[in-house]
């Protein structure tokens, strides 16, 4: 009786588990063959600005392959029960992930080989995979009441995703053909939409759901994500017209909303951990809290190369900062609490009761994710501002040790849910 | 009187154990008698009745009283005679609600002695959050009401965790009645 009402209704609106978990999966594989990438490339690590080879590979496999995989994954589910719009058919989320995942494969190989074909081909796929992403997304957004800083973040995600996309296939055709007149302003374009305008936005959106949700604790008031949206769009805007026109006050005005917007959304993040009624948050909110530190981190980096402190080193380390030390911070923070708490929701332990998340895998395994990973950041930053490869490697060995980890946890926990599927009546 | 539903108390009222007034000498002379009602009211016991005699249907009066708890039923003698019978509600000392005065304001109230929260206006996850401040504060006892907009699934793993559980009592268009009760109490 207790199973049956457990769940009543539920199943209906979760997507069956192995959507979200296949692109879980493929980030995970991602999150171990960057910092693989990375060891081999490390050599080169702090004079590459742009071009094609591993290290443009090393990117996209961090953006589209980890962060991208994740947010699609992590997004898919909880937008459909957030404005409580499920999905029409499940097959379009499968199409999905069967365009875009070998389509961000042959993308980061032809980038990785330098091969034009390769890369164009891959691209069209990834960019018809996002296009169908944000169909879906837009698809469930439209129209909801209610949640509307939430849905200014996706709004202004969605559309920072279509900017993105279009620059990255005229980058690649530019490669080849050559007509831009300034490729390393596209190039910069290009990362702000896709770092700053898709993901973190979206990150930042998502927050205002799942941080009190695993916390424990009342979401921040309207006012805040409102508040930090309206910022962090205007900025977005600033710089890239300040890049796009060479007037570098217009992008420093950018940085000076996006410090106002990213502080605010610092302020009610606080707010929420302040209240927490979850006292003991463990490793996911470490990763968490160190992913929103690294974020104001990388938000005056940025204002201090604008305004020309930067040493030579100084754009790898905003980089580095920006997606390894921000947004791969802390979305691993969060699939290291979404893994468990998905897995449970599929989960049916004796009597039908949903399986404790904690059972299900050695957590241990994640303390080794946490520890490497921010290890790993720590050495790669240190590497990277004394410009010594070999410390780069030695980052890079210990961000493998702890993405290894997060793999072997993720694998436990699909294998402990294929076995202990609920039985249906 | 056809179709009203008069209270139980005035069902097996004996007119002559109620504290009468009659109020029509008072109005007659020009005076306003409600300053002497309300010094009758504050001597009447929880089991006393006031009978009030008026030349018609005080309904200013019999509101006021209501919002201070008293009952009222007003009954028609002639053209120009009413005759109302006032009496304190039977009140039960509930306990105190749950401090939830973090979150955005939803309505919260007893209903047949159980703890209701209609959650429908609150954005995810202040729902899931005010469920379980009342689990851990522990006013709603082992066993409490929600509504809800939202199937609350990210709810379940938490409560589960806790051995608590939800039953669906209800699913329409105006959201979902559900109760929220502690495991092997139920």
């Amino acid at each position: 009786m207790i199973g049956t009402n457990f769940l009543s209704g539920a199943n209906s609106r979760l997507l069956p588990p192995s959507i979200p978990f296949r692109f879980f999966m493929v980030a995970m594989i991602c999150y171990m063959l960057f910092w693989v990438t990375l060891f081999f490339n490390a050599a080169d690590l702090t004079g590459y600005m742009i071009g094609s080879g591993p290290l443009l590979s090393m990117i996209h496999i961090a953006t589209l392959g980890i962060l991208t995989m994740t947010v699609i994954g992590a997004s898919l589910q909880l937008l459909s029960v957030a404005t409580r719009k499920a999905f029409r058919g499940f097959w379009i989320c499968r199409l999905l992930s069967w365009v875009y995942i070998p389509g961000f494969m042959l993308l980061a190989y032809g980038m990785f080989q330098g091969e034009h074909l390769g890369m164009m081909g891959g691209a069209i796929l990834t960019a018809i995979g996002l296009l169908i992403f944000f169909y879906l997304i837009i698809n469930n957004i439209r129209g909801v009441q209610g949640m509307a800083a939430i849905m200014a973040h996706c709004w202004t995600a969605m559309l920072s995703l279509i900017g993105l996309l279009i620059l990255g296939i005229m980058l690649i055709i530019d490669m080849e053909h050559g007509f831009m007149s300034d490729h390393l302003a596209m190039v910069l374009s290009h990362f702000i939409l896709a770092i700053f305008g898709f993901m973190s936005l979206l990150a930042m959106g998502f927050s205002y759901i799942l941080v009190p949700m695993f916390a424990l604790a009342p979401a921040p008031s309207e006012k805040i994500g409102r508040l930090s949206v309206a910022s962090n769009t205007l900025a977005i805007i600033a710089i890239l017209v300040g890049v796009n026109i060479y007037l570098n006050w217009v992008s420093l005005i950018g940085i000076f909303l996006a410090m106002v917007g990213v502080g605010v959304y610092l302020y009610g993040m606080m707010r929420v951990y302040g209240a927490r009624m979850r006292k003991r948050l463990g490793t996911p909110f470490l990763l968490i809290r160190v992913g929103w530190a690294m974020l104001g981190l990388t938000i005056i980096w940025g204002a201090a190369g604008l305004m020309g402190y930067w040493s030579e080193t100084g754009h790898t380390l905003f980089g580095v900062l920006a997606v390894v030390g921000w947004l791969l911070t802390f979305l691993t923070g969060i699939l290291q609490r979404i893994i468990p708490f998905l897995s449970s929701m599929h989960t049916s332990g004796s009597g039908g009761i949903p399986m404790l998340a904690s059972s299900m895998a050695d957590e241990r395994l994640l303390m080794v994710n946490a520890v490497g990973h921010l290890s790993g950041l720590a050495v790669v930053s240190f590497g990277v501002i004394l410009d010594i490869f070999v410390i780069i490697k030695i980052g890079a060995v210990l961000g493998f040790i702890g993405a290894s980890g997060l793999l072997c946890y993720l694998i436990t926990v699909v294998c402990h849910m294929t076995r202990n599927q609920p039985k249906t009546p | 009187m056809t179709g009203r539903i008069q209270p139980v108390w005035f069902a097996n009222l004996n007119v002559d154990e109620c504290v009468h007034m009659d109020v029509r000498p008072i109005l007659t002379g020009g005076v306003d008698p409600l300053q002497q009602i309300l010094v009758k009211v504050d001597l009447l016991s929880s089991d006393d009745i006031l009978l009030i005699d008026a030349p018609f249907d005080p309904v200013p009066l019999r509101r006021m009283l209501g919002a201070r708890g008293y009952e009222s039923n007003a009954v028609p003698i002639s053209d120009k005679h009413w005759r109302v019978f006032f009496k304190k509600q039977d009140t039960v000392d509930l306990p105190a609600l749950p401090d939830i005065s973090d979150l955005p304001p939803f309505p919260l109230y007893w209903h047949e002695g159980m703890l209701e929260m209609d959650l429908r206006k609150l954005e995810p996850p202040n729902p899931m959050i005010a469920i379980l401040k009342v689990i851990k504060g522990g006013e709603g006892g082992d066993n409490f009401m929600v509504r809800l907009i939202r199937d609350p699934i990210y709810l379940y793993p938490e409560l589960s965790e806790q051995n608590w559980y939800a039953e669906t009592l209800e699913e329409n268009e105006d959201g979902l009645k559900v109760r929220i009760y502690q495991g092997n109490k139920s």
